[in-house]
């Protein structure tokens, strides 16, 4: 592995050096959550390993100027939430993907319900629930999404967002607001018993 | 008053203000409208977190990366050429013949074609050579005049 010693900034505080230093574990610390964003974003395994990839590629080549306004993390998710967004420019061209990327897989979900302790009813009470969430996910719009995905599935605080997005934080608050808003109108329309 | 819907929804993301939360105490609607809400995004989180946990593949070490990076998948050359070739000849062949099927010529032109048509049909149908013409002429008149044993009629 190449030394990163000499490119890393003096002004940098000398944990993110030292993390920076050693590459291959920033890979393997980070590289499931970028992953897991990048899959629930693009909803194509092979694109969202691609998109790892050109993250982890983008930071390493960039680490020398990595100014430590953020950590390693929110860094990494920022790269991520860029290559997503050029990836869905040029997808608008690729119009035959996009009925695969919309659903999900039906026994993933089965597969998760099943570890639960709940009545049939329940059940699929709750497929129909993560089945009609994830579908309405897709309609949302691409900031919106990227709010909601950051905020309900990487669990990440409001500022973290909005220094990943590139947005103030009052306008996460307003993303995340209308995607909640559109996924429980879009739910409360289609089942009426979710909501 | 209820609350308001961004609020139920900064309550749903974790960022409700006190009031809010004293607001959720005393009102079992807007309480049954945060937890039932909360109760759909949660499922949906929980299964997303696993799911996509579940797909990730195992990270790869930095050399690997660097010297490994996976090409984006490119179409055959053949398929970039076939393209071309279809451009090429909707852009150059079917306009010009398109143009023609449209195209309808003048009355006096048809005239004049099947005046030309009848000319020329008269001439490749013709018996004898051009030059014996006067002579087929005279006979035609000598054979109107007289009758077979080459008595005047």
């Amino acid at each position: 592995m190449e030394s990163t010693t000499n490119a890393a900034p003096m002004s940098l505080p000398a944990q993110i050096v030292a993390e920076l230093e050693d590459f291959d574990s920033v890979i393997q610390a980070h590289w499931p959550h970028v992953f897991r964003f990048a899959l629930v974003s693009v909803r194509d395994r092979d694109t969202a390993q691609t998109i790892t990839q050109d993250c982890f590629l983008k930071a390493y080549g960039a680490r020398a100027s990595f100014r430590g306004d953020a950590s390693v993390s929110t860094w990494l998710f920022r790269i991520t939430v860029n290559l997503i967004r050029d990836h869905a420019r040029n997808r608008s061209l690729q119009f035959w993907k996009h009925a695969a990327m919309f659903s999900v897989e039906p026994t993933a979900v089965e597969g998760w319900i099943s570890r639960k302790e709940a009545s049939p009813e329940d059940r699929t009470l709750l497929r129909e629930r993560i089945e009609a969430v994830w579908r309405h996910t897709n309609n949302l719009s691409a900031r919106q999404r990227e709010v909601f995905l950051l905020r309900f599935v990487e669990d990440l605080d409001l500022l973290e967002i909005a220094s990943i997005t590139g947005l103030t934080l009052g306008s996460v608050k307003t993303h995340l607001h209308r995607a909640i808003a559109a996924v429980k109108q879009r739910l409360g329309d289609e089942h009426a018993p979710i909501l | 008053m209820h609350l308001s819907s961004e609020n139920i929804s900064l309550l749903m993301a974790g960022y409700g203000t006190p009031a809010d939360h004293d607001h959720l105490q005393s009102c079992v609607k807007c309480r049954c409208e945060v937890e039932k809400l909360q109760d759909v995004i949660c499922s949906y989180s929980g299964f997303a977190r696993e799911w996509g946990r579940s797909q990730v593949p195992p990270p790869p070490t930095l050399t690997l990366l660097l010297g490994g990076r996976r090409r984006p998948r490119r179409l055959p050359r053949w398929v970039g050429v076939a393209a071309a070739a279809v451009i090429a000849v909707t852009v150059l062949v079917l306009p010009p013949l398109e143009k023609s099927r449209d195209a309808q010529p003048p009355v006096d032109e048809l005239v004049q074609d099947a005046l030309l048509l009848q000319q020329v049909n008269a001439r490749i149908s013709r018996t004898a050579p051009l030059a014996m013409e006067p002579l087929l002429i005279w006979m035609e008149k000598t054979d109107s005049t007289t009758n077979r044993n080459g008595e005047e009629k």
